[in-house]
């Protein structure tokens, strides 16, 4: 039985076998510890049992001799009420009911072994996602934005439950969604969707039209099947294609118009939730503006709420409600969209707005450069992870890590800058 | 081509209509590559139209002959890049942009892609080797001989019949005549004189090549230049590893003006790479994955540097990898490409591109598959070694708020033609055409707000059938009755500032009356 979960795991996730199986083993190794077995031999089929036994036992195990500390799974449930909630301190807005929100990320991480071995207190993991902890409104739209590299595509991607978070919560529409695995988490697909960066690849090239739209309207039983061509060529016009593009191919459209068809790709589905990764990078300026129209008319027209990935700080700024900036797997700031551009806080997000360049040749403006690259999320610096290239540097910042915090009407952010 | 008429659908075409097109491709394409094989090196020697710029494009047309008929991608342009400016050129994917620089280094893609007329002078610094000149040697003065007396065999003085001691040459060991006085000989100046030296048969005698000994700094132990008194760094002859001397070619240097239109390969690939040096847009796919960064550096100099061997070569690498900002030269210098960084990876890209000095470089997008963080960096360091060099750069971007932050001229291209061009403040402060303006409406800026953002409606036209009358007319949202009409001309409308566009032309028929 185990065996098919693993396997359902593995298509459903639409990821290599090795990075689910991987995925298990994490959770699995933590099984073995609390059972004190002596077991070495890692058997990924036998221990996902364990793992579905012995869910409602977890807590924090902390594999110190390694000093990489692998959290747990930890299945408190959201009651509304933060006093007394474990995840308190990591919750972006811990105050008021828990339901108003449509997603829920509470301390998400993500971690990637890049070195496995048989005794796994060698094992080395890349800290992709280290932590994240985020709400988000019906409707409303959050920008995630920081370098390549520091995290926001694979945070994207496990809120989709495209790879299986290896610790933390996703509460979506009053629903943990972090542990669900096989049929239960093919029902709830549907109402999260994505929109991938670059529309050239993300297409099959030897499906209509018509066919990559409706696939996942046929699986998921959207509409009933009298209904089914009306239904796609509904929304392939909501999404501004035109009827008859029905059966033509992929490779007969420009850039602007093939994102047109995977954003009817995702929308077909009905979702609530649509995370959108660097959908306009890969665009002509005048086509960005179009599709970012659309995506601004579809939010209001459906009630959308968008996860916005990019590096384009303009894009962001112009779209989103709430911003992000991550930082090496951190979210070193986190806040409206006017108090976050008007007042960066963090001297990272100070570093990114300054080096947006300005379509003025007038304005001036005093650029900051950071200095070399993000370093490896392989081997994170100790302490706070942006002292290496901060230009305001303190000595604390290489020995403690900064709280993340709240400074007054939701903008929180993680820096020694400002009083813990 | 007599099947551009017929089809106004071009997504599809009869069998008939698509032979007809291959056999007219075929045969221009053959006509092209036979008339520019024929030319002789007095068709492409010019002269520039102003002295101050460096290159010129006159009306340059490029085609694509491709089998759905011509794609026209770049259509009559026009536009100049001054010495040690840079010129930035803006435009959508698909507008021609990378074709004119392309075509300015000779780098279509042949034999589909050629250029089909018009010209692009370049101020090129041509190097010719000096001729070989006659060995000579330093002029003695010739003195006189020194006489002494002659002995016989017994050691005795041999007398004359007058009972004078006879006199006779004297000879060196070596069996050298000995004169007095012997010394260099010298003009009134105090010039040394040189001679011609002569062969047994009496003809002058040659040098095989003009060649100059290479000097190289002294270095200690540790590899450290070793200075003198003054300060300054001692010159040496420098050794191959042999223990020869090293030699290099004289040259004799000028400027000449090439139409690169009309040149032939040959002659090319001494400018390419070593006067004008592109970057390209993807630095991932444009260094070569099985080669080390070092090897694809020491290519460069080892082509274009006389005389350079590998150690030179390396030396110059480290330099130029230290100039563009690496922390660590040596250890990129023997690491992989997919080792790198993206922006590290562009830094390699503009090391290479820097390495031989060159007078333009084009960066053909050099910022788009990069982080704003690193952007930065990289726009910083491409105007840093622009003023280090003294070049000029065409900065090719679609990114108006680098052509802002870089460029002393913009030129905004659509569908082949240039639209407009002027210094960066006129096209900003004051855009004309419909295009331009839109292109700014549609960019979201920081600390601006706007509901909803401008969009131009509708794609860039299809190259291939392109219509006579102003390309962006099915677009523009300022069109008017005589946008049916012709092509616009460009229209000038401050010294530097032109436009073409019909809304504008009662401004060039005033001028005209007045």
């Amino acid at each position: 039985m185990s065996k098919l979960a693993n396997n359902e795991l593995n298509t459903e996730n639409l990821q290599d076998t090795a990075q689910a199986e991987n995925a298990v083993e994490i959770t699995a190794k933590d099984e073995a510890s609390t059972q004190q077995t002596e077991e070495v031999k890692v058997n990924a089929d036998s221990l996902t049992e364990n793992t579905e036994d012995k869910k409602s036992e977890d807590s924090v195990s902390a594999d110190t001799d390694s000093g990489i500390i692998i959290p747990k799974i930890e299945a408190v449930d959201c009651t509304g009420t933060c006093a007394g909630c474990p995840s308190q301190s990591s919750c972006a807005q811990a105050k008021g009911d828990g339901e108003e929100y449509l997603l829920q990320v509470k301390n998400i991480k993500e971690y990637f072994p890049i070195k496995t071995s048989f005794n796994k207190k060698k094992n080395v993991y890349l800290k992709a996602v280290d932590g994240v902890s985020f709400n988000l409104k019906q409707g409303k739209t959050i920008g995630i934005v920081g370098e390549s590299g520091c995290g926001k595509t694979t945070l994207g991607r496990t809120i989709l439950r495209l790879y299986t978070p290896t610790a933390g919560e996703i509460i979506f529409d009053g629903k943990h969604i972090e542990k669900l695995k096989g049929e239960a988490l093919r029902k709830m697909r549907p109402h999260f969707q994505m929109i991938f960066q670059d529309p050239y690849s993300s297409l099959s090239p030897r499906m209509t039209v018509g066919e990559i739209v409706g696939e996942a309207v046929k699986t998921h039983k959207i509409v009933p099947k009298s209904d089914y061509k009306d239904y796609i060529v509904d929304i392939m016009q909501k999404c501004g294609l035109q009827p008859h593009y029905f059966e033509r191919y992929p490779h007969e459209f420009s850039g602007g118009q093939r994102q047109r068809i995977c954003i009817a790709k995702a929308l077909a589905l009905k979702p609530k939730l649509v995370i959108c990764d660097e959908p306009v990078s890969a665009l002509d300026v005048s086509i960005q503006a179009q599709v970012i129209n659309l995506f601004k008319d579809l939010q209001t027209a459906e009630n959308l709420a968008y996860i916005f990935i990019s590096h384009d700080l303009s894009v962001v700024e112009h779209i989103s409600d709430e911003v992000g900036v991550m930082y090496l797997g951190n979210m070193v700031e986190f806040g409206s969209k006017k108090d976050l551009f008007a007042n960066p806080m963090h001297p990272y997000t100070e570093a990114l707005f300054s080096a947006v360049p300005i379509p003025d040749p007038d304005t001036k403006i005093k650029r900051i450069i950071l200095q070399g690259d993000i370093p490896s999320p392989a081997n994170p610096p100790k302490g706070c992870k942006f002292h290496t290239r901060c230009s305001k540097c303190m000595d604390i910042c290489s020995e403690v890590e900064p709280v993340f915090k709240d400074y007054g009407d939701g903008h929180f952010v993680a820096c020694h800058l400002y009083p813990q | 081509m007599s099947s551009e008429g017929k089809n106004k659908n071009t997504h599809y075409i009869s069998a008939k209509e698509s032979r007809q097109i291959a056999k007219d491709n075929t045969r221009t394409i053959k006509e092209l590559q036979k008339k520019r094989k024929s030319y002789k090196r007095e068709d492409y020697v010019t002269e520039m139209r102003d002295p101050n710029n460096i290159v010129e494009f006159d009306n340059l047309h490029t085609y694509f002959f491709t089998d759905n008929g011509v794609a026209k991608a770049v259509n009559g342009v026009s536009f100049d890049i001054p010495q040690g400016s840079t010129v930035g050129v803006v435009g959508e994917s698909g507008c021609g942009k990378s074709v004119t620089s392309l075509s300015l280094m000779q780098l279509v893609q042949g034999p589909m892609g050629q250029i089909v007329s018009g010209s692009i002078r370049f101020r090129s610094t041509v190097r010719k080797p000096l001729p070989p000149e006659p060995v000579t040697v330093y002029k003695m003065n010739e003195g006189k001989p020194v006489l002494i007396p002659a002995l016989d065999e017994n050691g005795n003085q041999v007398l004359k019949d007058d009972g004078e001691p006879l006199l006779v040459q004297k000879f060196d060991e070596s069996g050298n005549p000995v004169f007095e006085n012997a010394a260099i000989a010298t003009d009134e100046d105090g010039n040394y004189i040189k001679e011609q030296v002569y062969d047994r048969k009496g003809r002058p005698l040659m040098m095989k090549r003009n060649v100059e000994p290479i000097m190289t700094e002294k270095l200690d132990e540790n590899g450290n230049p070793v200075l003198d008194e003054n300060g300054e760094r001692i010159m040496v002859r420098a050794y191959n590893k042999h223990g020869k001397p090293k030699f290099r070619r004289r040259y004799e240097e000028h400027e000449e003006v090439f139409d690169i239109a009309k040149m032939p390969v040959e002659h090319m690939s001494s400018i390419r790479g070593r006067e004008i040096a592109m970057i390209f847009q993807e630095p991932m796919t444009s260094l070569n994955p099985v080669f080390t960064i070092g090897y694809q550096l020491d290519e460069v100099t080892l082509l274009h540097v006389e005389g350079a061997d590998k150690e030179d070569a390396k030396r110059r690498s480290i330099e130029m990898l230290k100039l563009v900002g690496i922390a660590m030269p040596e250890h990129v210098y023997k690491s992989y490409p997919h080792q790198l960084s993206g922006g590290m990876r562009q830094r390699v890209m503009i090391a290479m591109a820097l390495s031989c000095s060159p007078k333009l470089i084009i960066a053909d997008e050099p910022t788009t598959a990069l982080d704003v963080t690193i952007q930065a960096q990289i726009l910083d360091l491409l105007r840093e070694v622009k003023d280090k060099i003294s070049g000029s750069i065409m900065l090719i971007t679609h990114d108006l708020g680098v052509i802002a932050e870089m460029v002393d001229y913009v030129v905004v291209m659509y569908a082949g033609r240039v639209v407009e061009k002027g210094t960066v403040r006129e096209i900003f402060n004051n855009p004309l055409h419909p295009y331009t303006i839109g292109l700014q409406k549609s960019k979201p800026v920081v600390g601006k707000e706007v509901d909803r953002l401008y969009s131009i409606p509708g794609n860039v036209p299809n190259p291939i059938n392109m219509p006579s009358c102003c390309y962006f007319k099915d677009r523009c949202d300022m069109r008017c009755e005589a946008c049916r009409g012709d092509y616009p001309e460009m229209v000038q409308v401050s010294p530097t500032h032109f436009v073409a566009c019909h809304r504008y032309m009662d401004l060039q028929k005033e001028s005209e009356n007045e």
